[in-house]
């Protein structure tokens, strides 16, 4: 499990700070946290179109020959940033 | 313990027509399984379906006699090295290392000039640098099944060399189905060779056929 957890981490580790500085401007602009969400949903649809439709599919072979699929990279990568999300929205709720 | 593949049964057409239709195609422990083409006759699709990246209409993986019915990655016995590069930039070396399960150490013993690129990323590497490193880790991996699309090329001589001693001595573990348009490697290493062309996969007793077949100018071999 953990073994298929790290190379996902890696991958999202890329969107990382970028989704970290988004999430910050959501913050400030006072949407909400559904509004927020549905945002997440959008770039996640249109970086995997990205990845299916591009040079960029070759890249999904590195993450297959360690057996992870492509919902799988996407999903987890899609877990960590609702969380990433959620945990901002916490944080920043308290210190306001 | 070994293991027998066997692919048939396979159909794929794209919006320009029928690519493949008459597939039957073995590999086995112990073996190198080449095949060979003409541009475009559906090489990279092949190993592509084998490998569960690629949905054909149908295809029918057997292991051992027994059916294989989910995309053959997802039961992690199987690596493939695709035509392009395929290991994302941002990674550094040894993390990619680490992640396919190959000893650093192992590689610096084959291939000294590396030894500094341990902790680089893998942009930091030429392009026939990172086509080795590629080639190495899938070839070194634990898997049981290596599919190799045009391993040899952007490798220099010494590389090939190098590397088809490597491939050798990892033959005699695993079952090698490999694609290149450099032929005579392909010869020289193979024990088994296919040769496609219209859909249709046939099995080689002699290189010379490939003459007949006019894949090779009459007198080359």
């Amino acid at each position: 499990m953990t073994a298929r957890l790290k190379p996902v981490f890696y991958f999202y580790r890329r969107f990382l700070l970028p989704s970290l500085l988004f999430n910050f401007l959501l913050i400030f602009l006072e949407q909400s946290f559904a509004v927020s969400f549905a945002l997440k949903i959008l770039f996640f649809g249109l970086l995997l179109f990205v990845y299916l439709y591009t040079k960029q599919k070759n890249k999904l072979i590195f993450y297959q020959n360690l057996s992870i699929s492509t919902p799988y990279l996407f999903g987890i990568s899609f877990l960590m940033d609702i969380s990433l999300l959620a945990i901002t929205y916490i944080l920043i709720g308290y210190a306001t | 313990m070994g293991m027998l593949l066997e692919l048939d049964n396979v159909e794929l057409s794209f919006s320009d027509g029928l690519l493949l239709n008459g597939i039957y195609l073995k590999a086995e422990t112990g073996k190198i399984t080449g095949i060979l083409g003409p541009n475009g006759c559906g090489k990279s699709s092949l190993l592509q379906i084998l490998f569960g990246s690629l949905n054909p209409e149908h295809r029918l993986v057997r292991i051992d006699g027994k059916p294989f019915l989910k995309p053959l990655y997802t039961y992690g016995v199987v690596k493939y090295l695709p035509q392009n590069n395929f290991i994302p930039t941002h990674l550094k070396i040894s993390r990619v290392f680490k992640f396919y399960e190959v000893p650093w150490e192992d590689f610096i013993k084959d291939f000294e000039n590396f030894a500094d690129f341990k902790n680089a990323t893998v942009k930091e590497v030429s392009g026939g640098e990172r086509r080795l490193m590629e080639a190495y880790l899938i070839i070194k991996s634990k898997a049981q099944l290596i599919l190799l699309d045009e391993p040899f090329t952007h490798l220099s001589p010494v590389y090939i060399e190098k590397f088809t001693k490597i491939l050798r001595k990892e033959a005699k573990s695993k079952a090698i189905i490999m694609t290149d348009h450099l032929y005579h490697h392909i010869i020289e290493v193979a024990d088994e060779l296919y040769f496609l062309t219209n859909g249709c996969t046939q099995l080689i007793k002699d290189p010379a056929e490939l003459e007949n077949l006019r894949y090779l100018n009459l007198g080359t071999l």
